[in-house]
Parts: structure tokens; sequence; C-alpha cells
């Protein structure tokens, strides 16, 4: 391109953006009929061409067999969402003996201190499943906010609800089978509790001799 | 699950989650593309392949760190190119041979001045690789700035637009076009005479 013509000659990057096809349409077309009536710009782009055509044709090389493995071997992969929702729950779960009783009892008290006091009352003659379902609706939606009035109307109204009144009706209305199964439950909690308790209270794999005067 | 038809993005979201699986298709994906920058820029196979290695090792162990906003693949390249640049940069000189003193007299005195550093024989590693590597066209780019052949490596064998590679290199959007520019006339000038 050093002829005296040069300033008629397109520069060397926009022969190579012709090539390329990155030209704007407009001087493409200007460019393009230059190089068909200039044989050195011609030989420039045929030149250009080979080279892009064989830089193209470069292929990928392979790596050994097993790189994926060596790989692999030294990712940390994340946990999956419930280990990590598992390790969070962990946080509250108590680390001590004495944690574990506590825990337990503070679970196991209300349980079974609302389901004493709910067959204590459905068992007095004066008070119906039906009526004790009243009485709580018509107290949670008297005295207590908005939000928990409504939650707890959605959950009076399920079938839940309907369910669970007219299983406990049943169970009271089948007389001494219904007292019985009712013990059997009552039994069946108490004896989770008290293996609760005594698996954390009293059972370790370090056992010394000063833990065995408790017996259970 | 068939990853194949997910998009770089929805893999990485899914290797995120910790699936295994996830992390082996990205790796598939990318192992050829990036082994073959690492192994044209270093030129040497097992080295290329511990660098692509430590490539991966990074990327995925920083996964949790990478804007799906920016493309993976730019990403894993510009990994492995500081990689491979960082490993030419810290490499010893290859070879350094002095034939004795020119005062030596005996071939004693000759064997006693001859100062040899590092690997002077070409290993079998060595020469497999430089078969490998031999052909015409490789053996021009080989002869390149190691910036020209990342360019041109990422413009002709990848097909990234300038911008892209740009961003890859971490240099200016001029730069690039100047590097692929000279690395065509380079390489124009080196295959001149063998009429490709």
């Amino acid at each position: 391109m050093n002829t005296g013509e040069s300033m008629y000659h397109p520069t060397a990057e926009r022969l190579e953006a012709l090539i390329e096809g990155t030209l704007d349409p407009g001087e493409a077309v200007v460019v393009e009929s230059h190089v068909l009536g200039c044989a050195q710009c011609e030989t420039e782009a045929e030149e250009l061409r080979a080279l892009f055509d064989a830089l193209g044709r470069m292929g990928h090389f392979s790596p050994s067999h097993g790189f994926a493995d060596r790989v692999m071997l030294q990712v940390r992969l994340p946990d999956p969402w419930y280990v990590r929702a598992g390790q969070a729950l962990q946080t509250f779960i108590p680390r001590t003996r004495r944690g574990w009783a506590f825990a337990s009892s503070m679970l196991a008290i209300p349980v079974v201190s609302f389901t004493a006091l709910v067959l204590w009352l459905l068992s007095r003659p004066y008070v119906t499943s039906e009526g004790l379902v009243a009485f709580t609706w018509d107290r949670l939606s008297g005295g207590a906010s908005d939000t928990i009035s409504e939650l707890g109307t959605a959950l009076l109204q399920s079938n839940f609800a309907l369910w669970f009144a007219r299983g406990v009706e049943l169970l009271l209305g089948a007389g001494v089978r219904g007292a019985g199964t009712a013990a059997v439950v009552m039994a069946a909690m108490m004896a989770a509790s008290a293996w609760i308790l005594y698996k954390n209270l009293f059972r370790s794999p370090n056992r010394r001799s000063d833990h065995v005067s408790y017996s259970f | 699950m068939d990853y194949s038809k997910l998009t770089d993005q929805e893999v990485v979201a899914r290797a995120r989650e910790g699936r295994e699986t996830a992390f082996r298709e990205l790796i598939g994906r990318y192992q050829r593309p990036v082994f073959s920058l690492i192994y044209r820029l270093v030129r040497d196979r097992e080295k290329s392949e511990d660098l692509a290695q430590e490539t991966f090792i990074k990327v995925l162990n920083a996964l949790h760190r990478y804007d799906p906003s920016y493309k993976f693949s730019s990403w894993i390249f510009k990994i492995a190119h500081n990689t491979a640049l960082d490993h030419l940069r810290k490499k010893a000189p290859e070879t350094l041979s002095i034939d004795g003193s020119p005062h030596a007299t005996t071939a004693a005195e000759i064997e006693a001045s001859t100062v040899t550093v590092a690997g002077n024989e070409e290993s079998p590693e060595e020469y497999a690789t430089n078969r490998e590597l031999g052909g015409i066209l490789e053996e021009a780019v080989a002869k390149l700035r190691p910036e020209y052949r990342t360019a041109i490596v990422l413009c002709h064998v990848e097909g990234y637009a300038y911008e892209e590679i740009a961003e890859i290199m971490n240099v200016p959007l001029g730069t690039v076009k100047t590097y692929i520019h000279r690395a065509r006339r380079e390489l124009q000038g080196y295959l001149k005479h063998l009429r490709i």
C-alpha cells in the first residue's frame, strides 16, 4: 500500500473489518468495490481471507483422561439446602443434658397441660366439643388482635378443626372404651416424655459411677 | 437431569445448590477451550493441565461470588488467561547454556567452565508437546507475544467479540484491536512463504 495511489487504498484495518464483516454496509460496498478493481488490495484481501480461514480451523486440545475427576477432588461442594437448613436448626438444639432436660420439659409441659385441660373440660357434663370450639373462637375473635383472630378463624373453620372436634366427641361418646383410649394416649405421651428425660438426664456414653445412684 | 439444554447461568445456579453433576457439566463444557487457551500460551502439556486444573478449582470454589449478569465463559477465560500469564511471568529462563570459557584449553577445563541451567534437552513429554503444537499455524501463533496469542485465540477460535476480549483481558477496546491487528500482520509475515 505504499504506492503513489495509497490514499485511495483502504487501510489494513478497514480491509480486515471487511473480511470480518464488521464494516458498515455502506462502507463495505465502497471498500469491496475498490478491492474488486485493485489487484494489490485483492491479493491482500485474499491473504487475509486465507489467514482467517486457517485460524478458524484451529481446534481445541483435550486435557488427559480423568481431568474432571482431578478437579472435583479439590472442589468444595456447597451443602444442599436441606443440609444448610439442618445446620441452621442445629443452633437451636441444646448441647448439654441440662439443656435437653429443660427443652423437653418446656415442650412437654404445655402439650400435656393443654391436653389434660381439654380432656378435663370435655369430661364436664355441661361442656361439649362444639361449645368449646365456639367459646375459643369467640374469645379469639373478641380479645386477640385482628391477625391472630383471622388465623384462628381460618384454623377453626378448617376441616381439621371439625375432624378434631368429631374425633374428641367420638372418643368421649365411646364410654369406657373412649376413656381407655384417652388413657393409652396420655400414657404414651408420658412415656415419651419420660424417655426423653431419661435419655438426656441420666444416660451418657461416659457414664460415671456417681450417676449410677440415679435409677428410673 | 439433562443439563445439556440449560444455559451456563442455569447450570451455575444448580451448582450453587451443591449439585455435583452441575459442577461436572461446567467442567465438561469448558475443559477443552480453557485447556487449549492455556496450552497455546504455555506450550507445555503437563504444566497446562496443572494450570487448567488450577483455573477450574479457582472458578468452582468461587461460584458464590460469580455475578450472573456477567458471561460465565468470559469469567472463566479471564481467570485462565490471568493464571497462565502469572505462570509465564514467574517462569525462570528456559535455557541458559554457555559452552565453556574461551580460555579453557583442555576438555576438563571446558567441561568445568560450562554452565547449563534448567532442562536443555527435550524430554519425551516436550517432544510430544512440540509435535502436537507443531502445525505450521500453531508454530506461527506460538511466535506471537502471549497477549497477541490470547487475543487471536479468543477472537478466531472461540469467536468472541472485541468488547468481550477486552473484558477478559482487562485492557481497553483499542488495545485489543491493536493486538489483533498486529497479531494478524505478524502471522501473515510468518506464513507468507508457505502460502497457507
